[in-house]
């Protein structure tokens, strides 16, 4: 049967055969030349997934892996450098700064997975049913999409923070709450050209229920898009929620979150270069992790 | 009689510019008139942009038409459960994503119809597969078993009229062969009615008793295969069969 | 007609990779070409024709490997000879023409353009000189109002008209190897007739070799002096036309002969 598909890809259409040539000059230096592109697709696959492997052990371990309380403060032992005894140091309160990091991770990666997992739902169910119905249907929940665009995210978020009490929870649904935008667009879009497929026209032409070819057809086709979707919006939530605590209206202290380890560290950044770099190198390597398993994903799908 | 078409039509607007201004119709079906018997083949032949494919899905209620009527006999006929479609290409109408036992169960379920293992795999002997392939995706098994597994769905509900649209227009001519063998021998067994749609006209002639001519949306000629293809009367007819030779 | 060897292939074999499974799609195929012969290379689809095709001059998908074997053009092997040669070859001495001929142009550019660049690029002709050119080309494939054809896209053309862009492109180099995979697959039966028409009528009339792609044995029935079957990579059996139809050897040529519907 793979050789049925062989010939399917070498039938694809040839634009201009002049740029499809293997950049070889002997028959046997071939042989390398279908490897090159998807090495590059693993390496990110690989290091995207060994990031965040190794953030998810460090969040999930986290009481395992430490020596301190992180939220037990002792003065003596306040804005120690990195040391044998404090990995990375201590801040001004004498806290072992791997262990609010290790602590952080925790939350920082609970709040952005399941921001991502509201606003992923949201967007699947309000983009599903756009994509699929039509009309008036679709006009309604796309207007109501461009309305949501219209304010800027993030002021909007910092307006609502403002007004109810800033909770990880409350976090949570409010950023899930406003990114999801973009998931509808995209499943409406994905659902725009499946629904004219051929086997969703077989399946109706078997009776089968717009619920259940919404469900058991459409949904599990544009799975794919969202899903790298969702991956790179991980990478956005992260740093949203970071954003947010730096300004004091997200994670409260003295729950440790990356955004108000960074926060925290402003005040002493002349004398404890490791309370803003290490928290500040968390995010950054979260970020890119999640932006490089997101680019594979979006590869091989 | 099972079905009777009278002046069937499907017009699409036709929409020019940025402004999509109205531009008139394209008329994909325009005015088309037939009657169906039980137990018959009827083969509906043109080229591409005929109409033949529109037709299909009209029949089906897949589309709704501009006008006309389609009337099943009796009249009490269940059409999505007593009419079954087989389209042209086997891997784009299968779900990729589903395996192939779901894809059989789901016209049963649909219809809130026992869908259990054994009824799977009677579907599968009617149409010459055994169950081992029922845990694979459609991708993974050949053209010809993808498009038997087509047949068997379309079957599952025991329908008395099947639409071939292009059944055999994308496989192999040794899988054709054997896939027009499978439908003939099934129309006897079953006693079922086909409306067998086709740009071959060689293959139409080798299974249909009766042949509509479409051009343009328009039946050009109508009659039993014999009399149409031994003595065409309209040019059009004549010219596809010169084609063909 | 039927000159010297032009082209000849000698024990290619073409591994393929998918899903990290190794398929060897072509297992030392061996094919000659006469000059002014029309080849027919008839095989199921996945039986390895079109790779064979492509790897004469090297244009194989990425995850498609030649592993060994020769392919011997005017004194060369074009599997070894350096880039730059291979890419004077392809386009000027060996052209293609693909089944979906509105996927191989370029649907923003006017196909006068389109047919003039390849004039320029490969016979240092001006601008003025390959434009002319075009004209004439589209004449020869019989294309009606060709001053109007040259203005417009692809889009505006039906799939038959396309084709003969097509082959008006393949032809502009003068090649003397012209592999056309399975280029009326895609059209009606009564555009298929008017192509092959074209075709063949210049073929006569230049003498070019055609290696001819189909699954359809009847199609290459009519014009193609020698048929080469392919079956799971291999090519089972290869003969002059009548041959193949009066005393089929191998069962798959059996089958497929069995298997035309004739009307």
């Amino acid at each position: 049967m793979s050789e049925l598909a062989c010939e399917r890809v070498s039938g694809l259409r040839l634009t201009t055969p002049q740029t499809r040539n293997p950049a070889n000059t002997q028959t046997r230096k071939h042989a390398n030349t279908f490897t090159r592109k998807p090495f590059t697709m693993k390496l990110r696959l690989f290091f995207g997934l060994g990031i965040i492997i190794i953030l998810s052990v460090a969040a999930i371990f986290a009481p395992f892996l430490t020596r301190y309380d992180p939220d037990k403060i002792s003065i003596d032992d306040a804005l120690l450098g990195p040391s044998g005894a404090h990995l990375l140091g201590t801040d001004q309160l004498g806290r072992d700064l791997f262990s609010r990091m290790m602590y952080g991770a925790r939350i920082s990666l609970l709040v952005a997975l399941i921001s991502v997992a509201i606003a992923t739902s949201v967007g699947l169910f309000f983009g599903s049913l756009a994509g699929f119905f039509g009309s008036v249907i679709d006009s309604l929940i796309m207007r109501f999409v461009d309305i949501m665009l219209c304010f800027p995210a993030f002021f909007l978020i910092l307006a609502v923070v403002a007004i109810l009490e800033p909770s990880i929870v409350n976090i949570m649904v409010i950023i899930g709450l406003t990114s999801w935008m973009g998931v509808a667009r995209l499943v409406r879009a994905e659902i725009l050209s499946l629904k004219e497929r051929e086997f969703i026209l077989a399946a109706k032409a078997f009776g089968v229920s717009n619920i259940r070819i919404i469900w058991r057809h459409l949904i599990p086709n544009a799975l794919s898009a969202v899903i790298v979707n969702a991956t790179l919006g991980v990478a956005g939530a992260i740093l949203l929620e970071s954003s947010l605590s730096f300004l004091g209206l997200g994670v409260q202290p003295p729950t440790p979150s990356w955004g108000n380890i960074l926060a925290e560290s402003k005040e002493t950044l002349g004398v404890a270069w490791w309370l803003s770099l290490f928290p500040g190198l968390a995010i950054l390597l979260t970020v890119v992790g999640f932006n490089l398993l997101g680019e594979a994903l979006r590869e091989r799908a | 009689m099972i079905l009777e078409v009278k002046n069937l039509a499907k017009y699409y607007p036709l929409e020019r510019g940025i402004f999509k201004t109205h531009a008139g119709f394209i008329k994909a079906v325009d005015g088309v008139s037939f009657c169906l018997h039980e137990g018959e083949i009827l083969g509906i032949v043109g080229e591409s942009g005929c109409g033949k494919s529109t037709l299909a899905k009209l029949l089906l209620k897949l589309i709704e038409p501009t006008g006309g009527e389609i009337t099943f006999w009796p009249p009490v006929l269940r059409l999505r459960l007593d009419a079954g479609i087989v389209f042209q290409d086997p891997l784009l109408s299968l779900d990729p994503r589903m395996r192939i036992r779901d894809i059989l169960r789901e016209p049963l379920l649909a219809q809130r119809k026992n869908a259990d293992g054994k009824k799977v795999s009677e579907l599968l002997a009617e149409v010459g597969l055994d169950t081992s392939i029922l845990r694979r995706f459609p991708s993974q098994v050949s053209g010809g078993q993808r498009q038997r597994v087509c047949i068997a769905r379309s079957l599952a509900t025991h329908p008395k009229l099947l639409i071939l649209d292009e059944a055999l227009s994308s496989l192999d001519t040794i899988t054709q062969k054997h896939i027009l063998e499978l439908l003939t021998r099934l129309q006897s067994r079953l006693k079922l009615t086909y409306i067998f749609i086709s740009h071959n006209i060689a293959v139409v002639k080798r299974i249909a008793s009766r042949v509509i001519v479409m051009l343009e949306g328009k039946i050009v000629e109508q009659g039993s295969v014999d009399a149409v293809f031994s003595h065409p009367q309209a040019v059009y007819t004549k010219k596809l069969l010169e084609a063909a030779r | 007609m039927v000159g010297n060897n032009l082209l000849e292939i000698k024990n290619l074999h073409i591994h393929f990779r998918q899903q990290n499974k190794l398929i060897r799609a072509v297992e030392g195929v061996s094919l000659d070409i006469g000059e002014g012969e029309i080849v027919g290379l008839v095989g199921e689809s996945g039986s390895g024709k079109t790779l064979t095709a492509l790897s004469i001059t090297r244009i194989l998908p990425k995850t498609a490997e030649i592993v060994s074997g020769e392919i011997i053009f005017q004194n060369q092997d074009l599997l070894r000879v350096n880039e730059s040669r291979i890419e004077a070859i392809r386009g000027r001495d060996i052209s293609y023409i693909f089944q979906e001929a509105s996927a191989s142009l370029n649907p923003v550019l006017p196909i006068g353009r389109q047919i003039s660049e390849g004039i320029m690029l490969h016979q240092n002709k001006t601008k003025k000189e390959a434009g002319d050119l075009a004209l004439d080309l589209l004449r020869l494939v019989r294309l009606k109002r060709p001053e109007d054809i040259v203005k417009s896209y692809p889009h505006q053309l039906s799939g038959g008209m396309n084709q003969r862009v097509m082959i008006a492109i393949a032809l502009s180099s003068k090649p003397k190897l012209l592999i056309a995979d399975e280029p009326t697959t895609a059209l009606d039966v009564t555009i298929e007739k008017e192509i092959m028409r074209v075709l063949l009528e210049l073929q006569a009339q230049l003498n070019y070799s055609i290696l001819f792609i189909t699954h359809n044995v009847a199609l290459v029935q009519e014009f193609a002096h020698r048929i080469a079957i392919m079956y799971k990579g291999k090519i089972v059996e290869n003969a002059e036309r009548e041959t193949i139809f009066s005393s089929p050897l191998h069962e798959h040529t059996k089958e497929l002969i069995s298997a035309i519907i004739r009307l």
